[in-house]
């Protein structure tokens, strides 16, 4: 079994630094001296593309190279082949014309090439690209009529390395989808060398079409879903048996669905969750679907979780070890010297219903503390309040293995003066101190962290949720090259 | 100390059939690149496993195929698989001296099928 983790890259200002769903952005060599090798591409800031890879076990990640510094700050796409070859398209900063740069992979490194232009007619957004076994590249994206004011679906092909595309940088690709004002996404793969464009339409619609190798063309869109506000929540794999999985998650449906096409039936609609999920990443192990996704639990936190078939039904499991609710949230009154369990409080999405009954507060006199464990180690704390507090300031401890230790948190000190705070402990969790052990409070064995009054509130806040749980999203699972 | 006729009084062998499989062998890795939204956002990395459901078979839970209880330990074991279906059955790591984890392969039309296995254990504990 592997370790489990969790380690921060980078930090970045642009508008979406892992991309949509869609896109990829994280690839796993699969063979030769450098398998299992991991890299990703990732959003740097406006303009700035950066990529970044580490081998196994993942601990150590080669500093940040910069890539590409005109892009424009939407996500690009990209892939990989068997050889470790990584293909990227992008749109271009200010003109948004679409650009394709290779990388060769040689001798355990990546050499960039010269980028090239793929469209310079148009504006392009969301770009995505695919190989297929024989070398041949497509590309798929939002193209933007400027004289007509609409947004379509588009695709061009290169066979020749991605030197040229179509008939040139003018050539506006094939048009899939209907031209509407809204934006479309895309998502491309192959089965065999027949290529599937799944792709959303005004923003509600799903669809597919298909395009055979060496057949008539581009067959007549299938619908797939008619939900709302599809966008690009939903990604598409291909199982070892050769079925095309769609993974949807519509963003006011509170659910997360999945269909499969064999090549000639279409499934029925599964619910493989039931609950509120964005930016879906699905994979297949042998023939079993894996859908990982991010679950909305309010307040503006998400879970990641995956969900997988299991016989004829769907079973979803918390994702990464160390995010979520915490296992046992204790308030302790200084004065009474009681303890009030708020486990259940802690993570419902009840108003106002975290505090002591003695003190009706979160927090109010000196050496009050609130208790917050887990039996693994955790990173953040997310703090929704109905009452912030004032006057007051606390101290942040966790157990060393002889004593509580101070610590201040890695994203600054915070006295619960904010209704709704995300607090980072640690950087992530390979950060957490080593020396962090279990210890027990009030006959319950966890990883602890105290948060101790030094100077009483003069206003006691007053909580409503207290998570484990960070803002995740733009998930981009891991990929292989064919 | 005749070694070879402790060699063959140690090198001990059990047939157990008719073993259901049910383990799972599926399990997922996750290897993601995710946001955490916020100013700046933060780029992370995650690991985990997704675990399939687990069939460890103890030696104290089989009988050979004369009805006999096998015993609670088994020094050096070796474990053969003799397939009795279509369902491709493996061992999951290396057994120990207690039992052994067990997998099956699900695929095409043999999904949500259980392996049927005879499972030949050898005591190779060589004085």
């Amino acid at each position: 079994m592997f370790k489990h983790m969790l380690k921060l890259l980078d930090t970045s200002s642009a508008a979406i630094p892992t991309g949509v769903s869609p896109q990829r952005k994280l690839f796993r060599l699969k063979t030769g001296p450098y398998a299992d090798r991991l890299v990703c591409l990732y959003n740097k800031s406006s303009s700035n593309l950066s990529f970044t890879w580490a081998d196994p076990p993942y601990t150590n990640w080669l500093e940040p190279v910069a890539l590409i510094t005109d892009s424009a700050d939407y996500p690009v796409g990209a892939c990989i082949d068997s050889a470790g070859n990584i293909y990227v398209i992008y749109a271009q900063q200010t003109t948004l014309n679409l650009k394709f740069i290779r990388l060769a992979f040689y001798a355990g490194g990546w050499v960039t090439g010269s980028p090239v232009t793929v469209l310079n007619t148009g504006l392009a957004y969301y770009p995505v690209i695919a190989r297929n076994n024989d070398g041949h590249l497509w590309c798929g994206y939002a193209h933007y009529d400027n004289v007509k004011e609409e947004f379509a679906i588009r695709v061009k092909s290169s066979t020749d390395s991605g030197q040229t595309w179509g008939s040139g940088p003018t050539d506006i690709g094939t048009i899939l989808s209907a031209e509407s004002s809204e934006m479309p996404y895309i998502c491309l793969n192959f089965i065999g060398n027949d290529l599937y464009a799944v792709y959303s339409e005004v923003r509600s619609n799903l669809y597919f079409r298909k395009y055979a190798s060496g057949g008539p063309g581009w067959i007549s869109a299938v619908l797939l879903l008619a939900g709302d506000y599809i966008d690009s929540e939903f990604d598409c794999a291909v199982s070892s048996d050769m079925k095309l999985g769609i993974a949807i998650c519509p963003s006011p449906a509170g659910r997360v669905y999945f269909r499969e096409y064999d090549g000639v039936n279409l499934s029925g609609l599964i619910e493989a969750a039931s609950v509120s999920g964005r930016a879906p990443q699905l994979t297949y192990k042998v023939n079993k679907p894996y859908i990982f996704f991010a679950e909305d639990i309010g307040n503006g936190y998400f879970i990641p979780r995956c969900a997988y078939r299991d016989g004829e039904s769907f079973e979803s499991v918390a994702l990464i070890r160390g995010i979520g609710y915490f296992d046992s949230v204790l308030l302790y009154d200084s004065v009474s010297q009681t303890y009030d369990d708020k486990t259940e409080e802690a993570g419902s999405a009840d108003s106002a219903d975290v505090f002591h009954s003695s003190t009706a507060g979160l927090l109010l006199s000196q050496n009050d503390c609130v208790y917050l464990g887990m039996n693994e180690k955790f990173y953040c704390l997310a703090t929704v309040l109905s009452t912030a507090g004032s006057g007051g300031t606390v101290v942040w401890e966790y157990f060393n293995g002889k004593a509580w230790e101070s610590f201040v948190p890695q994203s600054g000190g915070y006295n619960f003066s904010e209704l709704n705070q995300l607090v980072y402990f640690w950087q992530d969790l390979e950060s957490a101190p080593a020396e962090w052990q279990i210890n027990s409070v009030n006959s319950i064995a966890n990883f602890w962290i105290r948060v101790r009054v030094t100077d009483a509130f003069t206003v006691a806040p007053v909580g409503s949720r207290l998570l484990a749980i960070p803002r995740t999203d733009h998930l981009a699972l891991a990929r292989e090259g064919s | 100390m005749n070694l070879t006729l402790e060699y063959l009084k140690t090198n001990r062998k059990w047939l157990a059939p008719n073993l259901i499989v049910w383990g799972d062998a599926d399990a997922c890795s996750a290897r993601l690149l995710m946001t955490e939204t916020g100013t700046p956002h933060r780029v992370v990395f995650a690991a985990d496993d997704i675990s399939g459901l687990n069939q460890t078979i103890l030696y104290s839970d089989l009988v050979d195929v004369n009805g006999n209880a096998l015993p609670d330990q088994i020094a050096n074991p070796i474990i053969i698989i003799i397939p009795r279906n279509q369902i491709h059955c493996f061992l999951i790591g290396r057994p120990s001296s207690n039992g052994f984890k067990i997998g099956k392969n699900e695929s095409g039309a043999n999904y949500n099928c259980d392996g049927l296995v005879d499972i030949l254990i050898m005591e190779v504990d060589l004085p």
